[in-house]
């Protein structure tokens, strides 16, 4: 079957298709709507040179350096309660370090958030999904043990739990302690320890349901 | 069946998707994922203020004057598991240049000396749309036998681990095995007039990179 438009590959015309961004993390520089924000020391963002290796985020070296590429803010377009977040990414090492895909509402800070990914601080084998409804947050961690390989990750923010799903198999639901505002998608690399941590990400696509 | 996202348009989730570039070459201005790169001589790099003729390139008159748009040698793609599709065109003479698509290891240098596999209008053979590849060493062509016209066509490039592919609106053309690249390649669109013929343009509406 062939289609005219991409909207009919994605969306009957009799549906109003909501907010949707995609980004293959390709050539030679950062597309501008992304927005860079540093913890800590931060660190730094290039696209790879490399087979599939897509954009890498490289924190700097002191403890709790990081960086996160997200939309800022004050740009804040996707449902707590309904929406997608897929992406393809990697760490390069799985020891002493966070780096996640999600929704957040402010750049940084405890405020409302939900990630999925690592952070050995809370589990320092398997991947995890944490959250946080900006007075409370928990994790939940996965069956799955953190490597270095490409995985494709999902989470779905439905009005009654947030599901995380890796490489197509559903990990976790989670009901306690979910955002409550509207977010804006976010993926970051941060070290636990003194000495760079880096993670790729390839592919990301976002939108509201 | 409607899904909601485009990657299970593409792929079930079970599958971790390759690397992959879309460009429709529209807007105000190229994509700030190109790199403009003039090799020798100032070309001119324009959105086209007309229907469906999408992004130009021409070069100036200096001698073999080379102009492009690349990855800034950010090589994401295999020389033995990509795709590259490219809606393409000449603009004037196609005598006497290149105006062509495809993978490049090194583009600071289009010489036989860089791995490459390109395809559209290429001066080695003049008559034909044809397909050039490198191995570093030794750069040979292949006819597709199509006669080189100023119309938009289709271009589609297929690296492998035993050949190179090369099709013109969905018909495969040539089929190459000899002087293959075998290093990461990226994506690029050049246009250069050999000698001193008064500059040579091409035109793109659409590329799209992928490995497989």
């Amino acid at each position: 079957m062939t289609f005219a438009s991409v909207y009919e590959i994605l969306t009957p015309l009799s549906t109003i298709r909501k907010t949707k961004f995609w980004d293959w993390f390709d050539g030679d520089a950062l597309r501008s709507w992304w927005s860079e924000t540093g913890f800590g020391a931060g660190g730094t963002v290039s696209m790879a040179d490399g087979i599939d290796e897509g954009l890498k985020l490289v924190s700097n070296t002191a403890n709790q350096d990081g960086v996160q590429i997200d939309h800022t803010g004050s740009v804040r377009h996707y449902s707590h309660t309904a929406s997608v977040e897929i992406a393809i990414f990697r760490f390069l090492l799985t020891t002493t370090f966070a780096s996640a895909l999600g929704f957040r509402d402010t750049p940084t800070g405890g405020t409302d958030f939900v990630f999925a990914g690592a952070d050995t601080f809370f589990d320092a084998s398997n991947f995890i999904l944490r959250s946080s409804d900006a007075s409370s947050n928990s994790t939940l961690s996965t069956t799955l043990a953190l490597d270095t390989t490409f995985h494709i990750h999902k989470l779905e923010m439905g009005s009654a739990n947030i599901k995380q799903t890796i490489d197509g198999v559903l990990e976790n639901t989670k009901t306690t302690n979910r955002p409550t505002v509207k977010l804006h998608p976010a993926f970051y690399s941060q070290t636990r320890t003194t000495a760079a941590r880096e993670s790729h990400i390839r592919y990301i696509e976002v939108f509201n349901l | 069946m409607t899904v909601r996202s485009l990657y299970e348009q593409l792929f079930p989730l079970s599958i971790v998707m390759g690397q992959r570039v879309v460009d429709n070459f529209d807007g105000d201005s190229l994509n700030d994922r190109w790199f403009e790169r003039n090799l020798i001589g100032s070309s001119i790099y324009i959105m086209e203020d007309a229907v469906d003729e999408g992004f130009s390139i021409t070069t100036d008159n200096t001698n073999n004057s080379l102009g492009g748009i690349d990855f800034n040698s950010k090589r994401q793609y295999a020389h033995d598991a990509s795709v590259l599709l490219c809606i393409l065109r000449a603009e004037g003479s196609t005598s006497s240049a290149n105006l062509a698509t495809g993978f490049m290891r090194d583009v600071t240098s289009h010489g036989e000396g860089t791995e490459q596999a390109t395809m559209g209008v290429l001066n080695d053979i003049a008559s034909n749309f044809s397909i050039r590849t490198s191995d570093g060493a030794v750069r040979t062509a292949m006819t597709s036998g199509v006669a080189i016209d100023t119309n938009f066509h289709l271009h589609k490039l297929e690296l492998t681990s035993t050949n190179n592919l090369y099709s013109i609106d969905g018909v495969l053309k040539a089929t190459k095995t000899d002087r293959r690249p075998d290093q990461n390649m990226q994506p690029l669109v050049f246009a250069q007039q050999v000698g001193t013929q008064g500059g040579r343009e091409v035109r793109t509406r659409f590329l799209e990179a992928y490995n497989t």
